[in-house]
């Protein structure tokens, strides 16, 4: 099967500040991958990258062998690590919403889950607590079946349950035949779904490797191993 | 897809123009009714009461706040439509916006085709306002009157110069809302201070448009043709410095925020 995600020397230049420089990666279909680095180590920023939200200074990224535009935008589902959603509308609205964007998009899916939670779909975003609305947002994107995952810091912030509850939801309902790429800093949190990670330092890959490598490499778990690479 | 997003950027505007129109119908209404009254007690010089005087006092006064009311309602429009252009392109809400599976382009055609409907419903409602308000005091002889007055003082062709003036408004009715656009998607070039950036740009684009427009029209001879045909030239001129000002917008936009996009 093809390349489900591909970084070709990938910088991207923020007036003084690089945020990522030269990055070359692959990510193959059936995995999970952890992309894993300290605050401002550049994961936010190549996340965007791929969803078309922040444009490269050079290098080109392709999704399913397509370069971002609409058809590699219907591929990825993207849970971004900020409060996105218009609080004005009703979770039903913006299901309806995402029902009528993306042909992936499962509707009944989705409200199996808010029903799960007792979410109220008639209630407005505004009068939902963060974590709710958080959740509602993790339950946006894991009823699509999209080819890629792309989830940015979907634990961080959030209470040791809530983190169980978000990575079970991930588990439990992502298209198996895509990838996942999970940027976080919790590694012994999301250590265990791992198959691969990618370490983000300073903006460049400081390492690229299978979780089962590093364990018989390293002979230490990938957390061991990140605070050894990020002693600061 | 242009009809998703245009469902979707009609829902998110409503909210605002829907509660402003509905507020300036009410105002409209109660407007004529204290229009009646004020006319009825002028009607009746020398047989007022104190009641009637401060009733003649609080329409005036009512339909004065009509009228800031009024142009209340255009400015909000410019308002409305620039603030949910800045909120769903370029600012939170732009993390929705970009990745629904859509060309940019699709993207700021909606956004112009909604600016474009509120605004002719603007138009409509205030023009049907007037209307309303006047109803019953002049007749359509009058109304010839003021058409005939305007063709002699001027002296034009009716006909030509209505095509010109809707031609232009509808023009104008783009070109505002893309000029903001622009500017907003040259502002979001700053890595900081964004809003300083579009207001800065803005500015810009005045100022080189005020010299473009000069040195066209000596540069054209456009100044001989306003001379001679004082106002169906200056439309044919506008037209074409309009058309060429809200293209070139229109591509500034989709250019910048499908190439140069950097949401922060």
């Amino acid at each position: 099967m093809n390349t489900i995600l591909e970084y070709s020397h990938v910088s991207k230049q923020f007036n003084s500040l690089c945020a990522l420089s030269d990055v070359s990666f692959t990510v193959e279909p059936g995995h999970i991958v952890g992309l894993l680095g300290p605050n401002g180590s550049g994961k936010t920023t190549l996340l965007k990258i791929a969803c078309g939200l922040l444009c490269p200074t050079a290098g080109d990224v392709s999704v399913c062998g397509k370069p971002t535009g609409p058809d590699s935008k219907l591929r990825i589902s993207y849970l971004p690590d900020k409060d996105y959603l218009s609080e004005w509308m009703k979770v039903s609205q913006i299901i309806d919403l995402f029902n009528d964007f993306y042909s992936n998009f499962d509707r009944n899916k989705a409200y199996e889950m808010l029903n799960r939670l007792n979410i109220s779909p008639k209630q407005k975003l505004k009068t939902l607590s963060k974590g709710t609305r958080e959740k509602v947002q993790l339950i946006l994107v894991m009823s699509r079946a999209a080819d890629l995952y792309l989830l940015d810091e979907p634990i961080g912030g959030v209470d040791p349950a809530a983190r169980d509850y978000i990575l079970r939801t991930i588990l439990t309902n992502y298209n198996d035949q895509g990838s996942i790429l999970i940027s976080t800093h919790l590694i012994s949190d999301v250590e265990q779904v791992l198959d691969q990670v990618i370490f983000l330092k300073n903006g460049l890959i400081a390492l690229q490797s299978s979780v089962d490598d590093i364990r018989a490499n390293y002979q230490k778990s990938v957390d061991e191993l990140f605070r050894e690479v990020f002693q600061c | 897809m242009l009809g998703k997003v245009l469902k979707k950027d009609f829902n998110s505007t409503a909210r605002f123009f829907l509660p402003l129109m509905g507020g300036y119908i009410i105002a409209a209404v109660v407007g004529k009714i204290l229009f009646e009254i004020l006319l009825s007690i002028m009607d009746s010089s020398g047989h007022t009461s104190a009641v009637s005087e401060g009733m003649a006092v609080f329409s005036f006064i009512y339909l004065v706040i009509c009228m800031i009311y009024l142009v209340a309602c255009y400015l909000m429009t410019s308002v409305f439509v620039v603030y949910d252009f800045y909120k769903t392109m370029v600012g939170r809400h732009g993390y929705l916006t970009h990745t629904l599976p859509v060309k940019t382009s699709t993207l700021v055609w909606s956004k112009t085709l909604i600016a474009v409907m509120w605004q002719v419903v603007v138009n409509v409602i205030i023009s049907l306002s007037f209307l309303l308000i006047f109803t019953g005091h002049f007749s359509m002889e009058d109304v010839r009157g003021v058409f005939r007055f305007f063709v002699r003082s001027l002296d034009i062709n009716l006909t030509t110069h209505t095509i010109y003036t809707v031609i232009n408004m509808i023009m104008e009715s783009f070109h505002r809302p893309l000029l903001f656009f622009a500017c907003i998607a040259i502002g979001q070039q700053w890595k900081e201070h964004r809003i300083i950036g579009a207001i800065l740009a803005y500015m810009g684009i005045s100022i080189a448009s005020q010299i473009i427009n000069t040195i066209a029209i000596v540069a054209t001879g456009f100044g001989q043709l306003l001379d001679d045909y004082p106002v169906n030239g200056y439309l044919i001129y506008t037209f074409i410095f309009g058309l060429v000002t809200t293209v070139g917008f229109f591509l500034i936009t989709d250019y910048l925020l499908s190439k140069k996009l950097n949401l922060e």
